[in-house]
């Protein structure tokens, strides 16, 4: 068969949804119990939810008042309703259409699509958009493209050495327009544009494998964002960044420069400033062989898989993942022409979340 | 102009070093010859005597209404074909007028003849230009699309083919354009006509579109045609290519085909070259087809495109209003 | 293009003036000048007129004459991008190619905007052109070519008229050549194709392999009965190179293919195939075809090639002896 052709169909079925919404619980909240008769109008499932005691799947629109307990603080996507003659107390009123989350006495709603908007610290990939005199505009999938300054990158030739004119007007031998790059959110202005830094050996510019964007959502925050896993079928070890805002790059592993700076730390500090200079703003890959490219594809089948179900990344979810994958391609499965192949991996993985 | 390449060097180099290998190792696993799967929807909008909405997760998403108006003929005693080629109209339109943001990098219509060029800034008025050749060329012995578009003595349907593309800045695969107007094709209907068939009044029809007629008879040939993207990288050649794929490869064709007769096989309506990004090779590679590589390419085609044709009439037909 | 305001700033003619060229050649007798011969043999192309250095005032530039197809190419450049905001990088040189037919190149007088059959031409021009330009060489700069077509072979003239009278004419057995337009601007391609490269040569922009235009038709015996035969017509057919807009008598066109294509290279630039191939035999129907328009490709690599020649060999015979005298007069 070598179309496939779907009837178009709703997205998730009632009792689908009860399902992810279970998926979906998440970060431990105290049951709210919201009982003004301003709020949701709830029927049917979400009722009986609300009776469970599981508020956390309550979904609000705009406008809609979330609480007026004074208890609750208001967090992101909500605004405080004007105060009333009589003196009561304000409530909180819902500003995005979204789920409620709360973290202790704090009410917040996440939408369920946004654009990423970038936070101090945050690990992101993204690709060069232009050049500029002394900085490149990136693209990260926010609002605003954000900046890469020439001084907050590494220069070959030392950590420390200082920028000259010369840098400046080689800037397009460290990146040129389309270029990836894993950087960290070094600060933010105040319209919310993003300012980068590279300047660590983690970061740099992004070879040996294959770039995706998903949603910006779906990437979980984790300590780490850079995750290396050891691929199966002779795979060997691939690199995995899931950057913050949805960008992700899987490439093959090498080993960090950090690691081989530590190393050679002991016989000259001048040893790793060479190699940094050598290595790091080249735009040829390394010899990559068969089996890791089949287990980048494969890794990459898995996030959209996951993706396409509604389930969160995070470095377990992606082993899971992985591993249900694995087993599903032993039986002889073939992503490519099964369209039901990604939903039964998620759903292996998900049961074997479940298990534990 | 082609797009500037939204990928970097690296990115390239490791795509096109991976669908160079025997066999290919796609990004998304499928193999050299297999289709993404589509979600496909006809019939559905009142106002049109056809209608089709077919949804890619990459390539995006598209509308295609169709409308037949009564005409009449602008001469009375002659009509050249270049009169006649008139009666139907095919257009392009991107929902949100086609804003591509500097980040998108790829721009409207991936075959040569589709806004390419100079012609970029025109927007998409090449992608209609192909569309519309090969529905023409599209038939044979005597028989013609416009044929069909006759109402009597004097009049035809002057048809509009409206294509509306959902997703702005996606790359509008030459699949999904003709995917989605060859399913809009076969589930147009014109109204019967009442009226004598070989007088000059203005005609008059039946409003019982239960007995409404076929634009293309379900049962006779030829059918709608559809135009299947290939391009190739070393020695591989790839059906349906991502944009990535597009980008990198080293050359591609959109090959037109339409069933000829019952058993399935294929007639060859068009081919054309199809702008793709080069981006893959190194200096002094390939910059053109040879003729084995030619044969392979539209082999390839030919053995996919039936199977193709008959699954996209199957599920039209299921969806038809009179089903 | 055409929409926005014409960039004059760049388009200075030169300050000593230009020459207009003069050809010799072809200022014969009109009497010589032979209409398209009918008796040409269907493997043979029609005779092909080229030149390059028309137009003084551009980089290169190149001019053509097939019987009755005449245009003109002018090549802009390289030169560079404009400075605007909007203005990507470009590693590579960016090419633009735009086809105009003259207001009075074809019977039916055609506007000053370029229409959708114009752009597509272009497009398709630049497809058959870009891959053969080190365009790696150029970089941040963009290189024009411009064709003009001053006259060309007509698309809707009697023969091409369906007689509406009966108001079905449709429904008649009676011969309707429906590839004709389309194959009217495919020998207007090949054309375009075959000259633009002798401009770009002229313009001493570097390219791996010139791309010579080809065109092909395939013919089969038109039947005066009403769809008999339909299995047999396979075996009469006669595959024209170059063909003539109109198809000779009693033969019906079943498919067209124009092809730009680099002979050293042996590929294939640009295909356009029109028309209805079977597929009961693979791709043969196909390949046969397209054979035949690369045949067609071949022969006028020939002009092209000499055509290219012509004026380096002029220049260089030109300088020789401008340095032997210099020489005579050092020594002397």
């Amino acid at each position: 068969m070598p179309i496939q052709i779907i009837a178009p169909a709703p997205f998730l079925s009632a009792e689908e949804e009860e399902e992810e919404f279970q998926v979906e619980e998440d970060e431990g909240g105290v049951p709210l119990d919201l009982d003004n008769d301003g709020d949701t109008a709830m029927d049917g499932v979400a009722a009986s939810k609300r009776k469970q005691g599981r508020q956390a799947a309550g979904i609000v629109t705009p406008g809609e008042i979330v609480t007026d307990d004074p208890q609750w603080m208001r967090g992101h996507g909500t605004y405080l309703s004007s105060p009333t003659a009589d003196g009561e107390s304000q409530s909180i009123v819902s500003s995005l259409a979204g789920t409620i989350s709360k973290t202790n006495k704090l009410l917040s709603i996440r939408a369920l699509r946004f654009r990423y908007v970038p936070e101090i610290g945050d690990l992101v990939v993204g690709r060069i958009l232009e050049v500029q005199t002394k900085r490149w505009r990136v693209d990260i999938a926010a609002p605003h493209s954000a900046a890469l300054l020439l001084s907050s990158i590494n220069l070959p030739g030392g950590i420390l050495r200082k920028r000259t004119s010369t840098d400046e007007l080689q800037i397009r031998t460290f990146f040129s327009e389309g270029d990836l790059l894993v950087a960290e959110v070094q600060t933010l202005n105040s319209d919310g544009q993003a300012s980068l830094h590279t300047r660590s050996l983690k970061y740099g510019k992004l070879r040996n494998g294959y770039f995706m964007t998903i949603d910006a959502g779906m990437v979980r925050r984790m300590k780490s964002h850079v995750l290396t896993m050891n691929t199966s079928n002779g795979g060997g070890e691939v690199d995995i960044y899931l950057g913050v805002n949805g960008y992700i790059y899987i490439a093959k592993h090498t080993t960090p420069l950090t690691e081989g700076g530590v190393e050679s730390k002991s016989v000259s500090i001048t040893r790793l400033e060479e190699e940094a200079s050598e290595a790091i703003y080249s735009n040829v890959n390394e010899d990559i062989s068969p089996e890791t490219r089949a287990e980048i594809a494969r890794i990459g089948c898995v996030l959209r898989a996951l993706v396409k179900a509604n389930v969160k990344i995070d470095e377990e979810m992606l082993n899971l993942g992985y591993e249900a994958a694995l087993e599903e391609f032993l039986e002889g499965f073939d992503w490519g022409s099964d369209t039901e192949a990604g939903k039964r991996v998620v759903d292996l993985a998900l049961a074997k979340r479940r298990m534990g | 102009m082609p797009p500037p390449t939204p990928l970097s060097p690296p990115e390239l180099s490791y795509l096109f070093t991976s669908l160079s290998l025997t066999p290919p190792i796609r990004p998304d696993l499928r193999s050299a010859s297999q289709f993404r799967p589509l979600i496909a929807e006809c019939s559905f909008l009142p106002h049109c005597n056809g209608s089709s909405r077919i949804c890619m997760t990459e390539a995006g998403e598209c509308i295609v209404g169709i409308k037949a108006e009564v005409e009449k003929d602008a001469t009375s005693k002659y009509a050249t074909i270049i009169e006649r080629e008139k009666w139907i109209e095919v257009s392009v339109e991107v929902a949100g007028g086609g804003a591509s943001g500097p980040g998108s990098g790829v721009g409207v219509g991936g075959i040569s003849g589709a806004g390419g060029a100079s012609g970029r800034d025109e927007g998409d008025g090449g992608a209609a230009v192909w569309l519309k050749e090969g529905l023409l060329a599209c038939g044979g012995d005597g028989w013609s699309i416009l044929d069909r578009l006759v109402i009597s003595k004097g009049w035809h349907w002057k048809l509009y083919i409206d294509v509306l593309l959902l997703t702005p800045t996606s790359h509008p695969s030459p699949l999904l354009l003709s995917t989605a107007v060859n399913m809009a094709l076969d589930s147009t209907y014109l109204p019967k006509l009442t009226s004598p068939h070989d007088v000059d009044d203005i005609p008059a029809f039946s409003d019982d579109w239960a007995i409404s007629v076929p634009l293309y008879e379900p049962t006779t040939f030829p059918r709608p045609p559809i135009s299947l993207p290939v391009v190739a990288i070393g020695d591989n050649v790839f059906l349906d290519p991502s944009v990535a794929e597009v980008a990198t490869a080293e050359v591609g064709l959109v090959v037109t085909l339409a069933l000829s007769d019952a058993d399935g096989s294929c007639d060859i309506v068009g081919v054309r070259g199809m702008e793709v990004g080069r981006a893959g090779g190194k200096e002094g590679d390939r910059k053109g087809i040879n003729r084995k590589l030619l044969r392979k390419m539209v082999t390839t085609c030919v053995n996919e495109a039936s199977e193709v044709i008959k699954t996209l009439g199957e599920t039209t037909h299921k969806q038809m209003f009179r089903a | 293009m055409a929409a926005k305001a014409p960039d004059r700033r760049r388009n200075n003619p030169p300050s000593h003036g230009t020459n207009p060229p003069v050809f010799l050649s072809t200022s014969l007798p009109s009497s010589t000048i032979k209409p398209e011969q009918a008796s040409r043999p269907p493997n043979e192309i029609r005779k092909i007129f080229l030149r390059t250095g028309l137009v003084s005032s551009v980089t290169g530039s190149s001019f053509l004459e097939i019987a009755p197809l005449k245009l003109s190419v002018s090549v802009l450049g390289p030169r560079p991008l404009p400075r605007t905001s909007t203005t990507p990088f470009a590693a590579q040189a960016i090419l633009t190619t735009e086809v105009k037919f003259a207001p009075f190149a074809s019977t039916v007088r055609r506007g000053y905007l370029r229409d959708s059959s114009e752009r597509d031409l272009g497009s398709r021009l630049y497809q058959s052109l870009v891959g053969a330009i080190r365009r790696e060489l150029y970089p941040k700069s963009r290189i024009e070519v411009v064709v003009t077509i001053l006259d060309s072979e007509d698309e809707g003239d009697e023969v091409n008229t369906v007689y509406m009278e009966e108001g079905k004419a449709a429904f008649e057995p009676t011969f309707r050549d429906a590839g004709r337009a389309e194959r009217a601007l495919g020998v207007v391609l090949a054309g375009c194709i075959t000259a633009a490269s002798a401009a770009l040569a002229d313009a001493g922009i570097e390219m791996y392999d010139l791309v010579s235009g080809g065109v092909s038709t395939v013919l089969v015996d038109q039947f005066d009965g009403k769809g008999k035969g339909k299995e047999g017509d396979s075996e009469k057919r006669l595959y024209v190179r170059d063909p003539a807009i109109a198809p000779p008598e009693g033969k019906k066109p079943l498919a067209t293919c124009v092809l730009g294509y680099m002979a050293a290279r042996d590929e294939i630039s640009e295909l356009w195939i029109l028309g209805k191939l079977g597929t009961k035999n693979g791709t043969a129907e196909m390949e046969e075809l397209v054979d035949e328009a690369i045949a067609a490709a071949r022969s006028s690599r020939g002009v092209l090639n000499e055509a290219a020649k012509e004026r380096v060999q002029f220049i260089v015979d030109k300088a020789q002896s401008t340095t032997q005298t210099d020489d005579t007069e050092m020594t002397g």
